[in-house]
C-alpha cells in the first residue's frame, strides 16, 4: 500500500500538525515570546492546566536547553529546537486515537509501523509539576511524550489535561529518512531557494554553544536571576485591587513571565558550569516557589 | 454453577507493574469470595499491556440462606422481658415459638439470613478493587475522580452457564460502566468481541490478535527467534529481565531479525548489548562462528501490512544512530588511553564532584585506596593488587562512554583496563566492586573485588555520616541503605570476619560512629527478617550493643537458630528462666540490680556451693569458646547446669530473714544470668 501523499519538508510537518489539531477543535496559538526550556512552559499549558475551565490548544514552541548544545556537530542534539505542543483539557477518552491519527496526518501510517506506549512519567521540578504517561515509540524511535497532568505548581489538576509533545526535528528526520538534523530539508526541496535545517540553524547553534558554555557573564546572569525572582514576588504581593480602576486585577501572567525568565537564566548558568550540585537544588526550589505562587494566584484570579 | 470473566480494559499499563497487578487481582478475589462464603472451583488471572483479566470457574449462584435460632426469656418471665426481646428483634409476639430445654421452657425466634447473589458479591469485590487496588502509582484523567494506573476505559463482566446466553453483570462505579463486550488488539482490530464462554473469549481474542497469557507470549517469542536463527549459526543471549519486560509491551508479539552494520562490530560487546537493551529493548544475537554480537532481535506489537519491512528499517536506523554515538565516544576514549594511558583518567577525577561537601572523585579514590590496603592486610588479601584495583576503580566515570551510558560504569572500566593489559583480578575488581547493584544481585566473590567493594561502601558511609546526610523516611538520595545492605551481604556471603567498628573508629567521632552502627544494625535486621529469621533470636543477639562484625553476629544468630531445635536448648532455657524469674521480681521489689560477686563465706547450703562451682567452671568454658567464635560450644556449656539449678531451687530458700544471705543467693542467680548474657539475651526468644 502506498502512502497517499508525500511529506517532504520540516515546515510541512508543522503545518500538517496545526491543520490536524485545528480540525479537532484546538485553538492554534503562536509560540510564547519568552525563552523557555519546553513547550510546557507556555502559559497556554502551565496556567491553563489549572482551574476548572475547558481548554484545547496546540502550538509550536521554540525551546532552549543550553546544556544540550554541541556546536551543531552532533547529528541529534541541539540547544535550540522545536516542540509541537497539544493540550487537551479535560483529556478526552479517545485521546490516544486522536494522537495516532495525528501521526497518520503527518505521513506515518501506523498499519505499517510499530507504535508503542512505553512507561515514562514526567516531572518538572522547576514547575512543581508532574504527570503519568508514556513516551511514544515509532519503530523504536521516541516521537512524542504523552502525559496526563496531575499537578502543576503543586496544585492538583482537576479536570486533568492530556499533554502531547512532539519532538519535531526527530519526527521529521524519521519521516524524511535523514540521519543528521542539519540535513533536514526545511522547506520544499523543489522550491526556488531550497534550504536545509543547517542553513537556518547551524551557525546559531555554534554561536550559542560558545556563549552558553564559555562566555555568558555569570555575574550579570546571577543578578538577573535574583532580580527576576524579586520582581515575580513583588508583582504578586500587590493588592488584588487595582487602585486606578477599582477592579480586582491579579497580575498572574506578568509574574509568571518572570518565573520563566528566572528558569531560563538558571539553565544558562547551569550550562556555564558555575552551579554546584547542592546549589543546583537550591536554584530549582527557588524557581519552583515562583511557579507555585503563580499557580496559586492563577486559581485565585480565575475564581474572581 | 457458572463461569465468570472480568476484564479491566485500560490504556497501556507499565510493563514492570503487570505481573504484580495480576497477582493482586487474584488475591482480591480469593479474599473477597472467601469472606462472602461464595463457592468456586478455580481462579485465574492474566495481564496484557491493555487488560487485566480474571476467570472464575464453577462459581455458585449465590451464598446459601440460613436460619439463626435466638433464645429469648423463659416462659412465664415478666412481660417486660418478653417485650424487650420482641423489640430488640423488631418482630411480633406471634412469630415466637416455645421450646423445651433442660432448664425449662423458653421463647425462641428463628431469623432468616438471606444469601447474596454471585452478581452482588462480584460487584462488591470489583468496587473494592476500583477503590483500593494497590498500583505502585495511579492517576486521574478527564473529569472523573477515579484512580487507576492509566485511564480505565471499560470493565467487561459476564457470567456464563453452559447452553445459556451470557449474562452480563451490570454496574456503574464512578464514571466506569460495565459492558458486555471486549476489544481485540486496538491497533489491528476495531471490532467489538462478544465471547460465549471462557474458551471462546481466549479464541476470539487470539483471532483479534491478542495472546492473553504472558507466558504464552514469552514462549512464542523464544520459539520465533529460535526459528529465525536456525540457519544463522547464532544464538540469542538469553536475558530473562528483558524478555519479561517485552512481554509486557506487546499483545501480539512479532519477532524480527535485524543485522548490525559491520562498522559497529568492533565495539565491545557489553557496549553493543547495553545500547540495544536499555534504549531499544532489543535482544542481542551472538554469532557462534565469529564470536561477535552481529544481529539483534526486535519484538514488535504489530502485524504490519508490509510484513514488518518498515518496522525493521526504522529500528535499524534508530540503532545506527545510537551506535554511531557509542562508537564516537568509544573511539575518543581509546585515543586518550593510547596517547596518555589509563592513569590519565584519574587526574580528571579531580574535576568531578562526588559531593560538594565531601570533595572530588579523586579524593574519594584516595580514601578507597587507603581503606583497601588496610582491609587487604586484615583479611590477608593481596595488598598491592587491591590497592591498584582501588586506584583504577572509578576511572571510567570520566570516560565519554560512561558519561553517555551511566549504567555501564564499571563494565567500561574493566573493558578499558583489559585493553590496557591490566591484570585480570584487578580488571574484574573494577567491574565487580559496584555489586550488588540491584536487590537480588550477586555480591562480589573474588578477594580483590571484595576488598575494593567493601572499601568503597565503607568509605561512602563514613563520608555521608560525617556530613550528616543520612537517609530519612522514604528519602535516600545517595542510596545509602543499598550501600549498607551491600556491605553487610558481601561480608556475610563471603563468610568474612571483619570488625568494621574498629575499622571505622578512626574516621568518625563517637556520636557519629554510634549513629552509623544503629543504622547498620537496622539494615542487618531487615536483611535477616526478609530471610524469615525469628525476630526473637535477632533481638536476643542484637540488643547486645556490640554489633561490630556482621558475619560474626550472623554466625551467632544462625547457631542459636539451629540450637533452638536441639534438646539441650530446653535445659538452657530452663536454667535461664528459673534464675531470671526470681531476679526480676526481687529486683523490682528491692529496687536494686543484683550484680555483685557471690561470697562463699555467706553460703549456708552445699547446693549453693555446688552451683557456684559449676558456674565458675561454665564461665571459663564459655569465654574460651567465645574467643574462638565457637558459639555452638558456648551454648552447649550453658545447657549443662540445669541439674545444679534445679537442686538449688529445691533445697535453698531464697527469701530468708538474713538479708546478706538472701542477697548473696540472688547474686548467685545473677551469675547464671550473666553467663547466659555472655552469648545473648535469651529472654527475647519465645520458647
Amino acid at each position: 500500500m502506498k502512502a497517499v501523499f508525500v511529506v517532504n519538508s520540516f515546515q510541512e510537518i508543522i503545518q500538517l500538525l496545526s491543520k490536524y489539531w485545528s480540525k479537532q477543535g484546538c485553538l492554534i496559538l503562536q509560540p510564547y515570546d519568552i525563552e523557555v526550556g519546553a513547550g510546557t512552559f507556555h502559559p497556554a499549558t502551565t496556567l491553563k492546566a489549572l482551574g476548572k475551565k475547558h481548554w484545547y490548544a496546540a502550538y509550536l514552541q521554540p525551546s532552549r536547553r543550553p546544556t544540550d548544545g554541541r556546536y551543531g556537530d552532533n547529528p541529534n542534539r541541539l540547544q535550540h529546537f522545536y516542540q509541537y505542543q497539544v493540550i487537551l483539557k479535560p483529556s478526552p477518552s479517545n485521546i490516544q486515537e486522536l494522537f495516532l491519527k495525528s501521526l497518520k496526518a503527518i505521513g506515518i501510517n501506523f498499519k505499517n509501523h510499530d507504535i508503542r506506549f512505553v512507561e515514562d512519567d514526567w516531572e518538572s521540578p522547576t514547575l512543581g509539576a508532574w504527570g503519568l504517561g508514556w513516551e511514544v515509540w515509532c519503530d523504536g524511535m521516541e516521537v512524542s511524550q504523552f502525559t496526563y497532568f496531575q499537578q502543576v505548581g503543586g496544585i492538583d489538576c482537576n479536570p486533568v489535561p492530556g499533554e502531547l509533545t512532539y519532538g519535531l526535528e526527530r519526527i521529521a528526520m524519521y519521516i524524511l529518512g535523514i540521519d543528521n538534523v542539519m540535513d533536514l530539508p526545511f522547506n520544499d526541496p523543489n522550491s526556488l531557494y531550497p534550504k536545509k535545517y543547517g542553513d537556518v540553524f547551524y551557525k546559531s547553534e555554534r554561536e550559542y554553544s560558545r556563549w552558553n558554555f564559555d562566555i555568558a557573564n555569570h555575574k550579570i546572569l546571577l543578578n538577573h536571576f535574583n532580580d527576576y525572582e524579586n520582581e515575580c514576588n513583588r508583582i504578586l504581593s500587590q493588592s488584588d485591587i487595582d487602585p486606578q480602576s477599582g477592579n480586582a486585577i491579579i497580575m498572574v501572567q506578568p509574574a509568571y513571565d518572570y518565573c520563566i525568565k528566572a528558569s531560563h537564566v538558571f539553565n544558562i548558568l547551569d550550562a556555564r558550569g558555575v552551579i554546584s550540585p547542592t546549589e543546583r537544588q537550591n536554584f530549582i526550589s527557588r524557581v519552583r516557589n515562583l511557579a507555585k505562587i503563580c499557580a496559586e494566584a492563577y486559581i485565585k484570579s480565575e475564581r474572581n | 454453577m457458572s463461569d465468570l470473566i472480568l476484564e479491566f480494559y485500560s490504556e497501556e499499563i507499565p510493563s514492570r507493574m503487570q505481573l504484580k497487578a495480576s497477582r493482586d487481582l487474584k488475591v482480591f478475589f480469593i479474599d473477597g469470595l472467601s469472606s462472602s462464603g461464595l463457592k468456586y472451583n478455580k481462579i485465574e488471572t492474566f495481564v496484557t499491556p491493555r487488560r487485566l483479566t480474571l476467570f472464575i470457574k464453577n462459581l455458585s449462584k449465590s451464598t446459601p440462606s440460613y436460619y439463626e435460632e435466638k433464645r429469648g426469656p423463659r416462659v412465664g418471665a415478666p412481660e417486660k422481658a418478653i417485650e424487650g426481646f420482641i423489640k430488640s428483634l423488631n418482630i411480633n409476639k406471634s412469630s415466637l415459638y416455645i421450646q423445651k430445654e433442660k432448664k425449662g421452657e423458653f421463647y425462641f425466634y428463628k431469623s432468616l439470613h438471606k444469601g447474596h447473589s454471585a452478581k452482588d458479591i462480584i460487584i462488591q469485590i470489583t468496587s473494592d478493587i476500583i477503590d483500593r487496588f494497590p498500583w505502585q502509582k495511579s492517576m486521574r484523567w478527564g473529569e472523573g475522580n477515579l484512580k487507576w494506573v492509566r485511564p480505565l476505559k471499560f470493565i467487561y463482566c459476564s457470567l456464563f452457564e453452559s447452553n445459556k446466553k451470557p449474562q452480563s453483570v451490570n454496574f456503574k462505579l464512578n464514571e466506569i460502566v460495565s459492558v458486555d463486550y471486549t476489544m481485540g488488539h486496538y491497533l489491528i482490530s476495531d471490532q467489538k468481541i462478544f465471547p460465549k464462554n471462557i474458551e471462546d473469549y481466549k479464541n476470539k481474542l487470539f483471532a483479534n490478535k491478542v495472546i492473553l497469557d504472558r507466558n504464552e507470549r514469552k514462549t512464542i517469542i523464544i520459539k520465533s527467534y529460535e526459528d529465525l536463527l536456525k540457519t544463522e549459526n547464532s544464538k540469542v543471549i538469553y536475558d530473562d529481565d528483558l524478555l519479561e519486560e517485552i512481554v509486557g509491551l506487546v499483545e501480539w508479539p512479532v519477532v524480527l531479525l535485524g543485522y548490525i552494520d559491520e562498522g559497529f562490530l568492533s565495539l565491545p560487546k557489553e557496549i553493543l548489548q547495553v545500547t540495544m537493551k536499555e534504549h531499544q529493548k532489543f535482544l542481542s544475537v551472538f554469532n557462534n562462528k565469529t564470536k561477535l554480537i552481529d544481529k539483534f532481535i526486535v519484538v514488535a506489537n504489530m502485524l504490519a501490512d508490509d510484513g514488518g519491512k518498515a518496522i525493521l528499517e526504522g529500528n535499524s536506523r534508530v540503532l545506527r544512530s545510537r551506535l554511531n554515538d557509542a562508537k564516537f565516544f568509544f573511539e575518543k576514549d581509546m585515543k586518550i588511553i593510547k596517547n596518555k594511558g589509563l592513569l590519565s583518567f584519574k587526574k580528571k577525577l579531580k574535576n568531578v564532584t562526588f559531593h560538594n561537601k565531601i570533595g572530588s572523585q579523586f579524593d574519594r579514590i584516595n580514601k578507597i585506596e587507603k581503606l583497601s590496603s588496610k582491609i587487604a592486610h586484615l583479611i590477608s588479601a593481596d595488598t598491592i593488587k587491591c590497592q591498584k584495583a582501588a586506584s583504577l576503580c572509578k576511572n571510567d566515570l570520566v570516560s565519554q562512554v560512561v558519561t553517555e551510558f551511566p549504567e555501564l560504569q564499571g563494565t567500561v572500566g574493566k573493558i578499558y583496563a583489559d585493553l590496557d593489559g591490566t591484570d585480570i583480578d584487578i580488571s574484574n575488581a573494577i567491574a565487580e566492586h559496584y555489586l550488588p547493584v540491584k536487590h537480588d544481585d550477586k555480591v562480589p566473590l573474588n578477594p580483590i573485588s571484595v576488598v575494593v567493594s567493601i572499601s568503597d561502601k565503607i568509605n561512602t558511609l563514613i563520608c555521608f555520616w560525617k556530613i550528616k546526610e543520612k537517609p530519612t523516611g522514604s528519602k535516600d538520595p545517595f542510596g545509602l541503605r543499598r550501600c549498607a545492605i551491600g556491605l553487610i551481604r558481601t561480608l556475610i556471603e563471603n563468610k568474612l570476619k571483619l570488625n568494621i567498628r574498629k575499622l571505622i573508629f578512626d574516621y568518625l567521632n563517637i556520636d557519629e560512629l554510634n549513629d552509623l552502627f544503629i543504622f547498620l544494625e537496622e539494615r542487618f535486621r531487615v536483611y535477616l527478617i526478609e530471610r524469615n529469621y525469628d525476630h526473637g533470636v535477632l533481638d536476643a543477639c542484637l540488643s547486645y550493643k556490640d554489633f561490630n562484625d556482621p558475619y560474626l553476629t550472623f554466625l551467632k544468630i544462625n547457631t542459636i537458630n539451629n540450637f533452638k531445635k536441639d534438646n539441650n536448648f530446653k535445659k538452657l532455657t530452663y536454667s535461664y528462666k528459673r534464675a531470671i524469674n526470681i531476679l526480676n521480681s526481687e529486683e523490682k521489689k528491692n529496687s536494686i540490680i543484683f550484680s555483685k560477686k557471690p561470697l562463699s563465706k555467706l553460703f549456708e547450703e552445699k547446693e549453693e556451693e555446688i552451683l557456684f562451682k559449676k558456674i565458675t567452671e561454665v564461665e571459663k568454658k564459655v569465654k574460651r569458646s567465645l574467643e574462638k567464635d565457637d558459639f555452638y560450644s558456648a551454648l552447649l556449656s550453658l545447657s549443662t547446669f540445669d541439674n545444679e539449678i534445679e537442686k538449688f531451687f529445691e533445697k535453698v530458700t531464697i527469701n530468708v530473714d538474713n538479708q546478706d544471705v538472701k542477697f548473696n543467693r540472688l547474686n548467685l542467680c545473677n551469675k547464671v544470668r550473666q553467663n547466659m548474657h555472655l552469648v545473648a539475651y535469651f529472654s527475647y526468644i519465645n520458647v
